[in-house]
C-alpha cells in the first residue's frame, strides 16, 4: 500500500469524523500552545536578559569598585595602585585599567561656541591597548599627555552657549550627584546633528566654588584623538576620558582648594577598576579572586549565569505544564483511536479480506493518529503565536521597566527551531498514542469482524 | 484440468471459551481449475466455514489445503492477505461495502493494497464496473443502490484484480428471485468468459441447480456430490 493511498484513506476518515478529530486535537492543541508559548516567554526573557546585560560592556571584562565603609564613606580596602598590582598577578588576567573621576563637580566641554557638561574620567593611557576597544572614529589614548577620548554621545550632546544662569551654583551640586546628565530619549534620534569632534582641540572648563564664596575655574586644553563606538557608551551620557594625571590634577587643584591636601601620586584609590581576562572561562575565577580581596566585582558573565539559572527553573516549570496537558492529550488521543477501532471493526475486516496486511492496518491507524497530534500542533502552534504577539504588544504598550524605546525587544520569542520542535513533538505524541490501538486493529482477525453486524 | 483446491482431511471446531464445538470432521475434497461449484447444505453443516478455510479467512484446526498451488495451513497472517490479495475474490451475503466510498471506489480497495497507480486503477475499477452492468451507478454509494446493484458492486470489486478463485458465501441470499437470476447469470459469465474459478455456498437449490458441481455438506462432513450437465 503506497503512503499517499494511506494518506488519502487516514485524511477520508478523520473528515467522517469531524467533531471527535477536532475534540481531541484540542487536547494537544492547549498542550502545544501551553508549552509553545511558555518557552517563547522564557527564551524571551532570557534574550532580553542577555541583550540588556551585554549593552553594559564587554563579556571578557570585569569592573571592580571598592566597598565603602557606610559610616565613614571612605573605602575599605584602598582600590590603589597596590590593588591594581595585586590582580594583574592573579592568572588569567591581561590587563587592569584604572579609572578614578574628577568628582568635585561638573566640567564643562567647549568646542567654537558649542558647549555641553561632561564627565571627565581618568585611565591609564598605556594600559588601552590591551583592551579591545571599538572606536567609532579615530583611535585610543596613545600615551600623549594632552589626549583625550569622547564617548559617542558627546556630539550630540552639544548646544549653542547661552549666557550662564545666576542659580547655576545649585545646578552644579545636582549634576555632582548625578554626573551622567540624562537627556530625553527624543533627543537621541538619528536626526539629531552631531558635531565633528576628532581631531580637535577642545576646552574642559572645571569650575569650583572657592573659599569665599567665589567662583574659580581651571582650564585645559585637550585633543580629542577618537571617539568610542555605540556600544561602548551609554545612550544620553556625555562622557570625555583623559589620562589618569590630568584627573589628578584636577582632584589636587579641587582638594587645595577644599583642605589644602594634595594627593601623592600613586597612593590615591581610583574609582574603578576594569580587568580584562580574554579567556572567558577564566572570568569566573578571577571574579572570585578579587572578591576574596575585598572588593566588589562584576561581570556580565557572572550575571549571565545567574540569569541563565534563573530561566532555566522558569523554563522547567512552564515545560512540566506543557508536558502534562499533553500526557492528558495522548490519553485523550489513545482513548478516541480505541473508540474508534470498535466502530470501524468491519471496515478493519473487509479490508484485511480484500488483501490489507497487518502492516497495511498498523500503518493507517498511526499515521491516523499522528495527523490529530499534528493539527492539534498546528493549531497551538497559531494560537501560541497569538498569545506571544498578545504579551509583546502588552509589554511594549506598559515598558514596565522603563527601557529607553529601541532597547526594548520581545519578550515572547518563537524560533523557528521552537515551532518546529512543537510540531514535531505534538505529531510524535500522536504516533506514539496510537501505537496500542494500532496494534489492537491490525490483530483484528478478518472474519470475525466481518461478522460483527 | 488441473486441481485448484485440494483438502485432505479438513478439520475446524470453533472455541467458544471454554466449548470447543467442533464443526468440520474432516473433510477430503478437490475442485479442478475453471469449475463452477455450489457448496449445499442445511444451516450449520459447516459450508460457510469451508469457504472461510478455502480462502484463508480462518486456520483449520486440522488437515490441509491446498489452494492455488499453495499450502496455505503454513501461511502467516500477512502471507495470507497477500495471498488472498493476488488469488482470491470474496462475495458476501451482506455485500460488505464500505459505506462512506463510492461503487468505484469501493472497487479500487484491493487495487490500492496492490500498489497499482491511481489512474489506472480507476481505469480498471471502471471497466469491471462496466461489465457487472453498472457504469451509470460509479460514483454513488451503497445506501443509494439496490441489493441486486450493491451485490454487482461486490462481484466488481471481488473481480477486479483478476483472481483465479471466486469465493461467493450466499450471494443471492438477500436478493428477490429476478435479481437473484441476474447475478448468477454474471457469475456464470464471468466463469466461462474468464476461466475463473467460482466455489458458491448456498442452500438455494435454484442456485445450486446452476452449477457444475454440487458438494452437498451435512454435519461437517461431505454427504455426497453431483455434476450437473451445468448451468442454462
Amino acid at each position: 500500500m503506497k503512503f499517499s493511498d494511506t494518506l488519502i484513506i487516514v485524511t477520508r476518515n478523520l473528515r467522517r469524523r469531524k467533531g471527535r478529530t477536532i475534540l481531541t486535537a484540542i487536547g494537544v492543541t492547549i498542550g502545544t500552545a501551553a508549552i509553545v508559548a511558555m518557552m517563547s516567554l522564557a527564551i524571551g526573557l532570557k534574550e532580553n536578559a542577555v541583550r540588556s546585560i551585554s549593552m553594559f560592556g564587554s563579556l571578557t571584562e570585569i569592573e571592580v569598585y571598592p566597598n565603602y565603609d557606610m559610616t565613614t564613606h571612605s573605602q575599605v580596602n584602598k582600590l590603589d595602585e597596590g590593588a591594581a598590582e595585586q590582580i594583574r598577578s592573579i592568572p588569567g588576567v591581561k590587563a587592569v585599567m584604572p579609572k578614578s573621576q574628577y568628582n568635585s563637580g561638573q566640567v564643562e566641554l567647549q568646542v567654537d561656541r558649542k558647549t555641553c557638561s561632561t564627565e571627565v574620567i581618568g585611565v591609564d593611557a598605556l594600559a588601552g591597548i590591551n583592551f579591545d576597544y571599538d572606536m567609532a572614529e579615530g583611535k585610543y589614548l596613545t600615551g600623549g599627555s594632552n589626549e583625550a577620548v569622547i564617548g559617542y554621545y558627546v556630539p550630540e550632546m552639544l548646544r549653542e552657549k547661552r549666557r550662564p544662569r545666576r542659580d547655576s551654583g545649585e545646578e552644579q551640586q545636582n549634576s555632582a550627584a548625578a554626573p551622567a546628565s540624562v537627556v530625553q530619549p527624543a533627543r537621541l534620534s538619528d536626526d539629531v546633528p552631531r558635531t565633528q569632534l576628532v581631531n580637535r582641540t577642545v576646552t574642559l572648563t572645571a569650575a569650583k566654588t572657592g573659599p569665599g564664596g567665589k567662583n574659580v575655574s581651571k582650564t585645559i586644553k585637550v585633543k580629542v584623538v577618537g571617539m568610542l563606538s555605540e556600544t561602548r557608551s551609554s545612550p544620553g551620557s556625555s562622557v570625555i576620558y583623559v589620562p589618569l594625571d590630568m584627573v589628578r590634577e584636577l582632584n589636587n587643584w579641587a582638594g587645595a582648594l577644599q583642605s589644602g591636601v594634595s594627593l601623592r601620586e600613586g597612593r590615591e584609590s581610583y574609582m574603578n577598576l576594569t580587568v580584562r581576562v580574554p579567556e572567558r572561562e577564566k572570568v569566573e575565577y578571577v571574579v572570585e579572586c578579587i572578591r576574596q580581596m575585598g572588593f566588589r566585582a562584576f561581570s556580565p558573565i557572572t550575571e549571565l549565569k545567574e540569569v541563565n539559572k534563573a530561566f532555566f527553573i522558569i523554563q522547567m516549570i512552564l515545560g512540566g505544564i506543557g508536558a502534562i496537558s499533553l500526557l492528558v492529550a495522548t490519553i485523550g488521543i489513545i482513548n478516541t483511536m480505541v473508540m474508534s477501532i470498535l466502530e470501524r471493526t468491519r471496515e478493519i475486516g473487509i479490508l484485511k479480506v480484500l488483501g490489507a496486511t497487518i502492516p497495511n492496518i498498523r500503518k493507517m491507524f498511526l499515521i491516523e493518529a499522528g495527523t490529530i497530534g499534528f493539527l492539534g500542533g498546528m493549531a497551538g502552534l497559531v494560537i501560541s503565536y497569538a498569545i506571544a504577539g498578545i504579551i509583546n504588544f502588552i509589554y511594549r504598550s506598559a515598558n514596565f521597566l522603563g527601557i529607553p524605546e529601541e532597547a526594548v525587544g520581545d519578550i515572547a520569542v518563537i524560533p523557528v527551531w521552537l515551532a518546529l520542535f512543537a510540531l514535531t513533538f505534538a505529531t510524535l505524541v500522536g504516533v506514539l498514542a496510537g501505537i496500542y490501538p494500532a496494534v489492537r486493529a491490525a490483530r483484528l482477525s478478518p472474519l470475525n469482524a466481518i461478522r460483527q453486524e | 484440468m488441473p486441481e485448484l483446491i485440494i483438502t485432505e482431511g479438513l478439520k475446524h471446531s470453533f472455541n467458544l471459551g471454554k466449548i470447543e464445538v467442533p464443526v468440520l470432521f474432516g473433510i477430503d475434497m478437490t475442485v479442478l481449475d475453471g469449475q463452477f461449484i455450489a457448496l449445499c447444505g442445511t444451516s450449520g453443516s459447516g459450508k460457510s466455514t469451508l469457504l472461510n478455510l478455502i480462502g484463508g479467512l480462518i486456520r483449520p484446526t486440522g488437515g490441509k489445503i491446498m489452494c492455488c498451488g499453495s499450502e496455505i495451513t503454513e501461511m502467516s497472517e500477512d502471507q495470507l492477505s497477500l495471498f488472498r490479495r493476488e488469488q482470491i475474490g470474496f462475495i458476501f451475503q451482506s455485500y460488505n461495502l464500505l459505506p462512506d466510498l463510492t461503487a468505484l471506489e469501493n472497487v479500487e480497495i484491493p487495487l490500492i493494497f496492490a500498489e497499482v497507480a491511481a489512474a489506472r486503477r480507476r481505469d480498471m475499477a471502471r471497466r469491471v464496473l462496466e461489465m457487472v452492468g453498472l457504469s451509470g451507478r460509479a460514483d454513488h454509494k451503497p445506501n443509494e443502490l439496490s441489493g441486486g446493484q450493491q451485490q454487482r458492486v461486490s462481484i466488481a470489486r471481488a473481480l477486479v484484480n483478476s483472481p483465479r478463485l471466486v469465493l461467493a458465501d450466499e450471494p443471492t441470499g438477500n436478493l428477490d428471485s429476478r435479481t437473484e437470476q441476474e447475478i448468477m447469470d454474471l457469475m456464470q459469465e464471468m466463469n466461462r468468459e474468464k476461466g475463473q474459478t467460482f466455489v458458491v455456498v448456498t442452500h438455494d437449490h435454484a442456485v445450486a441447480g446452476r452449477a457444475d458441481r454440487v458438494i452437498y455438506l451435512r454435519d461437517g462432513l461431505i454427504d455426497g456430490e453431483e455434476e450437473s450437465s451445468g448451468g442454462l
